[in-house]
Parts: structure tokens; C-alpha cells; sequence
């Protein structure tokens, strides 16, 4: 996408990248990038793996390709975002193949490695057969990216894996020529394909994060039937001119934004405005693309097209929002970047202390070395591609028992450090469906249920639901007419009735709407018979989850589209006490990133939950976006975090399972690290044998597999 | 000290400032 700023030659460009697998990545391409001619300003996001480039004049795409190649990775110019897309399942494929092959080569390795375990001796050419695929070709890229980090003067996780691995497999070929003693194949080959395994695993989870953006376009209308010289003609959407005129049936969607010059009906616009009634629309009202027609039909003209749509404002907020994201700072990363250099600088004090002090050695200075080697095997941690991963892959395992489903780790991570909760009010803390709150008097549900079986009004049909459960007989209506923005009226027996908008309010009334709910009266004549009040009600157990949100110091908002009155009305009953009402749509994500913001100094951690489309900028651009189950398929892939069950604890849950994964991730790489730590004096010292190096290669990886699984048995 | 003695241990000092000053004295240029 080129974008141009102004008058000048000054030119924005956007691409994709692929091969990025943690920040300090993004840092080298920018450098990289930067360097290149005309370049101004260059800025690369992991999370959306894609860059953004400032230039002065045109700077060709062949010398940014060849830039990003450069730091060791791939830039897709000139492409569809289909290539994109099929880049990235290629390379999740290549992934796969990698795990599976080096996995079936390490068992082998492994197994011919303790011919006193397993009794199977394998010849050492065979295994060094075996060995060199899996770190050449699988573990490739550990190289590409240590070489990068180089570059870049950082140290990281590849760059630890492969010190290790190769001062394992080269020594083992010294070994096979009789120049130092044993055997480490197996060490190399295992640490490669379990750290692989753990990429793999996080990368399928990576690859899902578009589908919000596809769900979104698939909700657009694919034909609009314009009216023209007195014939209706359907065209295709892209065809569509601002000031078309265009006929909706009931049932269809509403294919742009516009208004409506022609006709009525109620539009259900629930998943863009979270409005949770279908809107009475009439001559002169605005309708939104993508909305659902429920009853009438009309004729409207188009206002807005293509990008300028609601929908596609949405569509846009969402990408921003996604690619916004700050990347995920990875503890082992973090850990690696003090813990190699001083592993480096702690092995050659090794050498030049047993070249010293060790015992006098001609020619080959074989104790110095071994030791030396000892302390880089020791010091890569093999239990640590599996830290991470597996306490995840519990943790969500767990989670999905529950009803709580969790889209990537990185919620799983944040959740628990969340102080501000956001809440969108229909759907959310409503169930977004009208119910019978009030009746007047018992008697009129007879006489209004009856009127209401003819009638398409939404609101008619929370009344005849609750006419049912309550067992009323219905009664014959004749003379049925329902009238366009006021309400219907029918004959039952030889009276007439009318039921609709109140003409005059009572006490009683207002005070039924002053908590947000509609009121409807029903008349004989000029007698006012009673009325039936609807409203959309809370869910249940929502009060309890406030109050004790409340309780551990979390900061509780609602925001809603909803006027003031009924905002203010659910507020009081869910006991929340900061409430944001008339939020547009397209305001929503910007108020969460206000709030994240606000504090004095103090950096707010902002979850949100909603379940509209409405809600998915806001979801995608807050800390954690949690969506409710029952809601629309966009908001659930545009969050982290999805509630399948309709308990409303369950977002109690989802935090307490977040703490309990984190403190076993905490776990796990203290035990992966830990281990090692306590044994490099050990090597430096020269006491280290080989059988002590796999115990303890094993106890980690067990104790870290062991630690994860307790998650299971811990209750949230 | 031996003469190989010597070299093996000011190398190994010089290689352990020279990891230090690689990974942790830098970044002045972004």
C-alpha cells in the first residue's frame, strides 16, 4: 500500500515481512532499512509482522527487498495479500515438515545414544548421519537468526541454542576422531527439535489473527439492486455510485450506508451499533451497510461507498488496532540477553584457568577444552523451548474445560496484570434480547397478545413470549393494522383497541423509563386500559463479578452506544460506577486507548469485553479483548480471550487462570535455567561427567512437563 | 608463568572484555 503525504516527494510504503521470530528482529530490519538510500524513517512490527516505510522520492522495491534480505529475512512487495497469506501457510508448513523430521531423527539419535538404556548400539558415522539435518537443515534458521543478532550486538535465545547445540555436535566429531571423550549428538539434535516444536506451536496460534479482518469483509452484501429509469437492476457492491438509488427487501442486508427516500422497516443493526432492537427506520433515516432488513421494504440512497462505510471504518480500526500491538517481550529472551555473554565470558575463564592451573598438557590443550565445551552444553537449557509452551498449551486446555477459550498466549500472559475493566453494555451485561418487565394489570395481556400476533415488531415479540409462559388464550382479531412508528390497533369482539407509544406519561411511566425501559400503553378509545413495560435485563451473577472486580483493586467502566438513561439505569443495577453512554461505534476503540493512557503516570493494563462488531476495534486495541461467546464470530476472532459459557463468572475465571499459568511459565524457566545455572560451576570445575549432563538435561525437561501439568489440577 | 601461559590468559581476558564491550557497551547509535 503506497500512501502520499503531501505536495512533497515524501511516500509512505507498507509491506509484509516474513521470517521475524522476536523483536529484536523487527529492530535489525529497521536498521537495515534504514541504511538504504532515500530511506528517512523505517519502523517494523513483530506482532504485525509487516514494516512501514518513509522515503524521499520513489526508492525501488528490489533495494528494500534486498535491504530485508540482507538482515537475514523476506519482504513481500508488489503482492497480493493472498501471497501474504500463502507465505505464511508455507512457511507453517515447512515448520511442521521440520518438526516431524528432525523429531523421528532425534528419536533415533537418542535411542542409539545409551546403548545401556535401550540396549541398541548404533555405529557414531551414523549417528553423526542422522545428527547433521537436524542441525543444518532444521535448525537453520537458529543460525540465520544468531547471525542477525550479531549484527545487532544482541544475544538471544538462538544464539544460546546455537552455542550449545554446535559445541555439542562438533565436539562429538572431535570425539569420533579420538581427540576428546563422548558422545553429545543426542543433546544437539533433542534441543533443536523440542525448541522447534515449541515455535511450531506458537505460530499456528499466530497464523489465526487475520480471520477477524476476513470475517468482517465476508458481512459485507456482495450486489446492491439499484433502481434506474423505473427498473430495478442488481450490480455488483464495487459498482455502486454515492447517490444511487437502492431497493432493500425484508431479509436482506443493506448493502452501503445511506439514507432512506422511500418506504420503511425495522432495521436490525445489533452487529454494528450494538443497539440491541431492531431500529424503526422511515423516510429520511439513515441506514448503515451491512445492517439486516427485518420487516419492510424501502428505497434509499447511497451516501457512503467503499471505504468511507461504517463497516470499512470498522475493517480499518480493527487493522490498525492488530498491528499496533506491542510485541510480546519474552522472558527467555530477556534472561538470554545477561545470561549468554556471561556464559561466553564464564567458558573462556574456564579455558584459561585449567590452561593455568590445570595439569600440564602437551601439544592439544585437551582439559582446558573439554571444559570449556562442558560449559557451553551445560549452559543451553533444553527444557526451555518447552517452558513456555506447554504451560499454554495446559492452561488453555484447562481453560476450554471451562468455557474459556484463549485465541493467543499473549492474552493468557496479560489478563492477570489487567487493573481496568471495560464492558459494553448490550449483550454483555445484558443478554441483548427485550423481555416483559412490568404489566400494569394481568387482565391486558390477553387483549395485547392478541393484537401483537399480526404485528412484526420486535418488541411484540418479547410480549407474545411471555404471553405464552404466562399459558394466555389468545382471542380473534379483526380489523388489525399496525401504524408506522406509533403502534397497532385491532377489533377483538365488537372493541376496538389500540397498543403502542404512550400519548400522555403518568408518574409511573416516566419512572419505568428512567429505567431504561420502553413502556407501551394499551387503549379503548380514549381510555387508557394499562400498559406493558420492556426492557433488555441483566444477566444474572453480574453484580457479584463487579463487586469483586472491585474488590482486588480493578477499575470497572461500561461503555455503550445506548442514551444516558439506560446506561445509567443498567449501571445501578450492575453496580458499576463509571459509565461512557452515546460512545459511536468507531469512538469506542479510541476510548480504550484514552483510558489506557489516563493514568497519572501510573500505566493502566486495559481489558475490554463486548460481543459486537461494534466491539471489535475496541477489543483489538485494548491490553486484553475478551468476547462474550453468544456474540458475533468478528468480535470473538478480533479477541484474545472468548466466554463460551453464559455464566458471567466465567471472566473470573480467565483471571485466575491467567495468574496460575504465568506462575508456572515463572516456574518452568527457573527450573529449565535453574538446573543449568547450578551446574556450569560444576563444568568450570571440571566435575561434570556425561551421565550427570543428561540427568540433568532430563530432570529439567521432566520436571517442566510435570510442572505444567499440575495446572490441570489447580482450581480457578 | 610460562611465556604460552601468559598469552593464553591476557588473550582470554582481552576475548572476556571484548564480549563485554560487544553485548553490553553499546547502542550509542540508536
Amino acid at each position: 500500500m503506497i500512501i502520499k503525504t503531501g505536495p512533497t516527494s515524501l511516500v509512505k510504503k507498507s509491506f509484509p515481512i516474513v521470517g521475524m521470530h522476536c523483536a529484536s528482529c523487527a529492530r535489525l530490519i529497521e536498521k537495515s532499512l534504514t541504511r538504504v538510500p532515500g530511506v528517512l524513517n523505517a519502523s517494523v512490527n513483530y506482532g504485525s509482522e509487516s514494516a512501514v516505510v518513509e522515503m524521499e522520492g520513489n526508492v525501488s522495491d528490489t533495494k528494500l527487498e534486498s535491504a530485508v534480505k540482507n538482515a537475514g529475512y523476506r519482504a513481500i512487495l508488489n503482492k497480493s495479500n493472498l501471497s501474504k497469506e500463502e507465505e505464511k501457510a508455507k512457511e507453517l508448513k515447512n515448520l511442521k515438515t521440520k518438526v516431524i523430521v528432525s523429531s523421528i531423527l532425534s528419536l533415533i539419535v537418542f535411542v542409539g545414544s545409551f546403548p545401556e538404556w535401550f540396549g541398541i548400539n548404533l555405529n557414531p558415522i551414523f549417528l553423526l548421519v542422522l545428527a547433521t539435518p537436524v542441525q543444518f537443515w532444521a535448525g537453520w534458521d537458529f543460525y540465520l537468526a544468531t547471525w542477525s543478532g550479531l549484527r545487532n550486538r544482541t544475544a538471544s535465545m538462538d544464539t544460546l541454542i546455537v552455542m550449545g547445540t554446535s559445541a555439542a555436535f562438533f565436539y562429538s566429531i572431535l570425539s569420533m576422531f579420538g581427540v576428546v571423550e563422548g558422545m553429545y549428538f543426542d543433546t544437539a539434535a533433542v534441543i533443536i527439535t523440542l525448541i522447534l516444536l515449541g515455535r511450531f506451536l506458537e505460530a499456528k496460534a499466530k497464523s489465526h489473527t487475520s480471520d477477524a479482518i476476513k470475517k468482517l469483509l465476508g458481512l459485507q452484501a456482495k450486489t446492491a439492486r439499484i433502481v434506474k429509469d423505473g427498473r430495478e437492476i442488481d450490480i455488483p457492491l464495487a459498482d455502486v455510485k454515492v447517490g444511487d438509488l437502492i431497493r432493500v427487501r425484508p431479509g436482506e442486508k443493506v448493502p452501503v450506508d445511506g439514507v432512506i427516500t422511500r418506504g420503511s422497516s425495522f432495521i436490525d443493526e445489533s452487529m454494528v451499533t450494538g443497539e440491541s432492537l431492531p431500529v424503526d427506520k422511515i423516510v429520511g433515516a439513515s441506514v448503515i451497510g451491512s445492517t439486516i432488513n427485518k420487516s419492510g421494504s424501502f428505497i434509499f440512497k447511497a451516501t457512503k461507498i467503499g471505504s468511507e462505510t461504517m463497516l470499512s471504518q470498522i475493517i480499518e480500526m480493527v487493522k490498525e488496532a492488530q498491528s499496533t500491538k506491542a510485541p510480546i517481550a519474552r522472558m527467555a529472551d530477556l534472561v538470554s540477553s545477561y545470561f549468554v555473554p556471561i556464559v561466553l565470558m564464564l567458558s573462556i575463564l574456564t579455558f584459561v584457568g585449567w590452561y593455568v592451573l590445570g595439569p600440564i598438557t602437551i601439544g592439544f590443550p585437551v582439559n582446558a577444552f573439554i571444559n570449556l565445551v562442558a560449559v557451553l552444553i551445560i549452559a543451553c537449557p533444553c527444557a526451555m523451548g518447552l517452558a513456555t509452551p506447554t504451560a499454554i498449551m495446559v492452561g488453555t486446555g484447562k481453560g476450554a474445560e471451562k468455557g474459556i477459550l484463549v485465541k493467543d498466549a499473549a492474552s493468557l500472559e496479560t489478563v492477570h496484570k489487567i487493573n481496568t475493566i471495560v464492558f459494553d453494555k448490550t449483550g454483555t451485561l445484558t443478554k441483548g434480547i427485550p423481555m416483559v418487565t412490568d404489566v400494569s394489570d394481568p387482565k391486558i395481556l390477553t387483549i395485547v397478545a392478541s393484537l401483537e400476533q399480526g404485528s412484526e415488531h420486535p418488541l411484540g415479540g418479547a410480549i407474545l413470549g411471555y404471553a405464552m409462559e404466562k399459558k394466555v388464550k389468545f382471542q380473534k382479531v379483526t380489523n388489525f393494522r399496525a401504524i408506522t412508528g406509533f403502534g397497532i390497533e385491532g377489533i377483538i369482539g365488537s372493541k376496538k383497541y389500540f397498543f403502542g407509544k404512550p400519548d400522555k406519561k403518568g408518574e409511573s411511566i416516566k419512572k419505568l423509563e428512567d429505567e431504561g425501559k420502553t413502556v407501551m400503553i394499551l387503549k379503548q378509545g380514549v381510555k387508557t386500559l394499562g400498559f406493558i413495560a420492556v426492557a433488555d435485563t441483566l444477566k444474572e451473577g453480574v453484580k457479584g463479578v463487579v463487586k469483586h472486580l472491585e474488590n482486588k483493586k480493578i477499575e470497572v467502566w461500561m461503555v455503550t452506544g445506548d442514551n444516558q438513561r439506560t446506561a445509567k439505569a443498567i449501571a445501578k443495577l450492575s453496580g458499576i460506577k463509571n459509565v461512557l453512554a452515546e460512545v459511536l461505534p468507531e469512538d469506542k476503540a479510541q476510548k480504550i486507548k484514552e483510558l489506557k493512557n489516563v493514568a497519572f503516570k501510573v500505566t493502566k493494563c486495559v481489558a475490554f469485553v463486548g460481543d459486537g462488531i461494534n466491539d471489535a476495534p475496541a477489543l483489538a486495541a485494548a491490553d486484553v479483548g475478551i468476547a462474550m461467546g453468544t456474540g458475533t464470530d468478528v468480535a470473538m476472532e478480533s479477541a484474545g480471550i472468548t466466554l463460551l459459557n453464559k455464566d458471567f463468572k466465567s471472566i473470573l475465571m480467565a483471571i485466575n487462570l491467567s495468574k496460575s499459568t504465568m506462575k508456572i511459565i515463572k516456574q518452568n524457566l527457573f527450573w529449565a535455567f535453574g538446573y543449568n545455572v547450578i551446574l556450569i560451576p560444576a563444568a568450570a570445575f571440571g566435575l561434570l561427567n556425561p551421565m550427570l549432563a543428561s540427568f540433568a538435561m532430563a530432570a529439567s525437561s521432566i520436571s517442566v512437563v510435570l510442572n505444567s501439568l499440575r495446572l490441570n489440577k489447580i482450581k480457578i | 608463568m610460562s611465556p604460552d601461559k601468559l598469552l593464553v590468559t591476557v588473550g582470554g581476558l582481552g576475548l572476556m572484555g571484548f564480549i563485554w564491550w560487544f553485548f553490553f557497551e553499546k547502542k550509542h547509535d540508536n
